[in-house]
């Protein structure tokens, strides 16, 4: 079978599994590319950024569309980020392969560790804010569904969540993977946003650091067509399926099955770190 | 409800930025499709870095193109958000906005590294 039609119904899988497991299809796709169609890890990890861009803008307008997103908020958060993002691209070029299948192996088993954790969901009031998140006009409001009445919503500790988004950031640039498994659980437990607006901002955040770490792939020449095509336009038609699918899917035998899935990932980027 | 200037201007840059790029891309990898690319399943782990415009994969060029426009239409965002936030006379995040997009063009000067 021709290889571009591999990637792609590969990467379709990718796609599809990673959002009815709500990790992403960079952390599906990257140990397929790696461990069974061996496929160079940068070659791999800059065909899963470019995705990642796609995936995020592609569903961006969405967000943005319903308000739910917040962009200010987004914006700052990516400072770290962006910054941490070219030195992880750095790092994964000077360190070689087998230290970025490492450093996937343990984003696997913190992915395991992030699917059992439950999210608080509880936020706070716009007046009880940071007062550098009230300075800098980041409390919003959004709505539930439309229709539904604003629900207005603070923001806390607004500096230290940015030093934590630089790991979101190091995690793009050296793994490809969009970053928001940090992420989402920043803005839960650390900024208090609505689950839905962390969800949003986060969308909106991916695109901008893995933008910046796609670039830089791209201009050090890894950002093979011959790989990135087909996975771009597969992880992004995967995971739309994946979204109109996941509502209905979701069980706890499911969840099972993708910890089996995870756990299989996890002892085949060790084995390819171990054998190179 | 969300009042920020930046929300409008930037959900019809991402509507149609993105499906242009989407299309460039897709016509690239038709064309892969259609002339057959010189690497079989087995030479997959021999693939070396490509650099533009990559001419010895068919349909390379327009993939690129396609990829490049998914990646300015990401970054042009911040470019956006600029140009609204100073128009509303928000200084602060036209001055962040303005950082942020310096940051992700940055990642060209790595090609000098």
């Amino acid at each position: 079978m021709d290889v571009p039609l591999i990637l792609l119904m590969s990467s379709m899988a990718a796609g599809f599994l990673g959002v009815i497991m709500g990790v992403g299809g960079g952390v599906v796709m990257i140990p397929m590319m790696v461990g069974v169609l061996g496929i160079p890890v940068h070659l791999a990890v800059a065909a899963s950024l470019v995705a990642v861009t796609a995936n995020s803008i592609s569903g961006a307008s969405i967000f943005l569309r319903t308000g739910v997103a917040n962009v200010r908020l987004g914006i700052l958060m990516s400072l770290g980020a962006l910054v941490a993002t070219l030195g992880g691209v750095l790092l994964g070029k000077a360190a070689g392969g087998r230290v970025v299948t490492a450093a996937f192996a343990g984003l696997l088993l913190f992915t395991i560790w992030i699917m059992f954790q439950g999210r608080r969901n509880t936020w706070v009031a716009p007046e009880d804010s940071d007062p550098l998140a009230l300075r800098l006009g980041l409390p919003s409001a959004y709505r539930a569904a439309p229709g539904d009445p604003p629900l207005p919503y603070g923001v806390l500790r607004v500096l230290p969540a940015m030093g934590v988004m630089t790991l979101a950031g190091l995690s793009a640039g050296l793994l490809g993977v969009g970053g928001g498994l940090v992420q989402v659980p920043v803005m839960d437990r650390m900024l208090r946003l609505p689950i839905k607006v962390s969800t949003a901002t986060s969308n909106f955040m991916m695109g901008l650091s893995s933008a910046a770490g796609a670039t830089a792939y791209l201009a050090l020449g890894d950002v093979h067509p011959l790989v990135a095509g087909p996975v771009v336009l597969g992880i992004v038609a995967g995971s739309r399926v994946g979204s109109a699918v996941a509502p209905r899917l979701r069980s706890r035998h499911i969840r099972w099955l993708f910890l089996g899935l995870l756990v299989a990932m996890f002892v085949q980027m060790t084995w390819k770190t171990v054998t190179g | 409800m969300n009042a920020d200037p930046s929300v409008r201007p930037l959900i019809l840059l991402l509507t149609w930025g993105t499906r242009l790029a989407f299309l460039i891309c897709l016509a690239g990898v038709f064309w892969m499709f259609w002339a057959r690319p010189p690497v079989t399943m087995s030479q997959l782990h021999t693939l070396a870095p490509c650099p533009f415009p990559c001419g010895a994969v068919p349909g390379a060029p327009l993939v690129l193109a396609g990829i490049v426009a998914l990646l300015a239409v990401s970054a042009g965002r911040l470019v956006l958000c600029a140009v609204a936030y100073l128009r509303a006379g928000d200084q602060v995040f036209g001055g962040i906005s303005i950082g942020a997009f310096v940051l992700v063009m940055s990642a060209i000067l790595l090609r000098l590294v």
